[in-house]
């Protein structure tokens, strides 16, 4: 466990020292915020509520959308796939510790990083700027539990069709339709509240709303008592999901793996 | 031999060899298609939900997305490799494109050409097209098409000039690459929706100081018989090549004073 914890630290270390790509991230995250809260001023002129939510609810969406971008990295990581292609894998097969558990491990020092840095500052923005509600102190606990387990589907997720690397030799389509797939589905470019019926009901039957709908409309208030563990538990499943499919494939990759040189 | 055939040898060859890899670059053509597609998924989305935006219908909106990503695609095509600059500065690299005997501008925009990136330009053109002899009802007049074929091309000089102004700050300050990205591609986000949404400080830059109201926006709402903002004159809306060009002249200059300011990073 310990070892865990150490790659965790080493983690978040690792981010926290580009602090300038942190300044121009949170700028990009304000600029974006702003453009897609005007838009959501314009969807609610004629109406009080779109999609179940109010205007108030909608523009908190636009604001915890930006700062959770980063933290379920909405645009891929292509660093896991990489380490297969340019056999740096073979190094990580030697060490005495779990593949998958030890990238997991550096990967929520990251997050966590990322939610203290890019996080809080968009969202606390959003808040000061449009007045809005911050949810109740129950709603935080299960808040934080939700937040966690969007980042453990979205690595998971992440981890599991990097492994696509292992048989084949551009991995970029798969990531790129991955991440397509996600930016809409997951509710980030647009909610998933607001998806016509039937795009709603394939967006629910995929893991991507877990990575920013289900900690949105917890956030929001959106989902609350029963229907908040309903969705805690479907973002359960699917991180169990793909870190089972994820473990699954590296055992066949590693099986399928040829290193060359000495 | 002039610079622009130069560029134009060298574009030709970075086409060919991209060429050899057909599946590969057909598959990063595709790509482009659906990750441009997003904004118009998003779109689809709103307009599923509400009737109009700031007094645009769905199809109205659709053309003012369809021609601005036409617009942001061929500037893309033809400026794209200036993304590069940051690190060809910060590797000293951006030194031998001086010492050569053309101009360093074109051997920039020669160096990163991608014909890949005419996924986008495929993509918003079949918008336009669908969206122009399907859903909307204007009469499609010599006068009408012109007017929105110049409010295109006006609109991707217009861009460009934007991003070559952003480009000329990696000049001056460095590691500046990521807020030009987030001018270039908020500035495609803005060009899509009506800018009457905006607030009106925003209104008002995207008028006076950085035109991309311009960018198919204004020719758009005087096609589409749109009260125009500020109350201008109507027909004021009409004079987009006349920014695009100001804008490459005032862009032209800032490149020239700003490569006169640089010194090199390395040795």
């Amino acid at each position: 466990m310990r070892r865990y914890l150490e790659l965790s630290i080493r983690g978040y270390r690792r981010y926290s020292s580009y602090r300038s790509a942190v300044i121009a991230g949170l700028f990009t995250n304000l600029v974006f915020g702003a453009l897609r809260t005007a838009i959501m001023y314009a969807v609610f002129a004629h109406s009080q509520q779109v999609g179940g939510y109010s205007l108030k609810q909608a523009v908190m969406y636009v604001w915890l959308a930006q700062g959770l971008m980063t933290i379920v990295q909405m645009y891929g990581n292509p660093e896991f796939a990489m380490r297969v292609r340019t056999g740096a894998i073979a190094i990580e097969l030697t060490r005495p510790i779990d593949t998958q558990g030890a990238a997991y491990a550096t990967d929520l020092g990251r997050a966590s990083y990322y939610t203290i840095f890019r996080g809080v500052i968009p969202v606390a923005v959003g808040v000061l700027a449009f007045s809005l509600p911050l949810p109740s102190t129950a709603n935080w606990l299960e808040f934080a539990v939700s937040l966690w387990l969007a980042a453990t589907v979205s690595f998971m997720l992440l981890f599991a069709y990097s492994l696509s690397a292992f048989w084949l030799l551009d991995y970029r389509g798969v990531t790129l339709v991955a991440v397509i797939l996600m930016n809409l589905l997951s509710g980030f470019v647009i909610p998933v509240n607001f998806f016509p019926s039937w795009l709603r009901t394939v967006a629910m039957w995929t893991p991507f709303p877990s990575t920013i709908q289900t900690p949105v409309n917890i956030f929001t208030g959106d989902l609350v008592g029963a229907a908040a563990l309903r969705a805690l538990a479907a973002q359960a499943l699917w991180a169990l999901v793909f870190l089972l499919l994820g473990r699954v494939l590296f055992d066949l990759g590693r099986r399928h793996l040829v290193i060359q040189g000495g | 031999m002039s610079s622009v055939t130069i560029y134009v040898r060298l574009v030709r060859l970075q086409v060919r060899s991209q060429l050899q890899y057909t599946a590969n670059f057909l598959m990063s053509i595709l790509a482009t298609f659906l990750f441009t597609s997003l904004d118009l998924a998003t779109i689809l989305v709103i307009f599923s939900n509400v009737r109009t935006l700031g007094g645009w219908t769905a199809q109205q909106v659709l053309l003012l997305y369809g021609a601005a990503a036409s617009s942001y695609a061929l500037a893309d095509m033809l400026l794209g490799s200036l993304d590069r600059l940051p690190q060809l500065i910060r590797e000293g690299n951006f030194d031998s494109m001086l010492f050569r005997p053309r101009s360093p501008f074109f051997q920039l925009l020669a160096s990163d050409f991608m014909l890949s990136r005419s996924g986008r330009l495929i993509q918003s053109i079949i918008v336009v097209i669908v969206i122009c002899t399907v859903y909307i009802h204007i009469a499609w007049t010599a006068g009408a098409i012109l007017i929105l074929m110049a409010a295109v091309i006006s609109g991707a000089v217009i861009l460009g000039s934007v991003w070559v102004a952003g480009a000329c700050i990696s000049f001056w300050i460095e590691g500046a690459s990521e807020f030009v990205n987030t001018f270039s591609s908020g500035a495609l986000f803005v060009t899509q929706y009506p800018i009457n949404i905006y607030a009106q400080w925003l209104q008002i830059a995207v008028t006076f100081i950085l035109p991309i109201g311009f960018v198919i926006f204004m020719p758009a709402s005087y096609l589409l018989h749109k009260a125009p903002i500020f109350d201008m004159p109507s027909v004021l809306r009409l004079f987009s090549p006349l920014v695009a060009i100001l804008a490459a002249a005032a862009a032209t200059a800032l490149w020239r004073l700003s490569i006169r300011h640089y010194r090199s990073a390395g040795g």
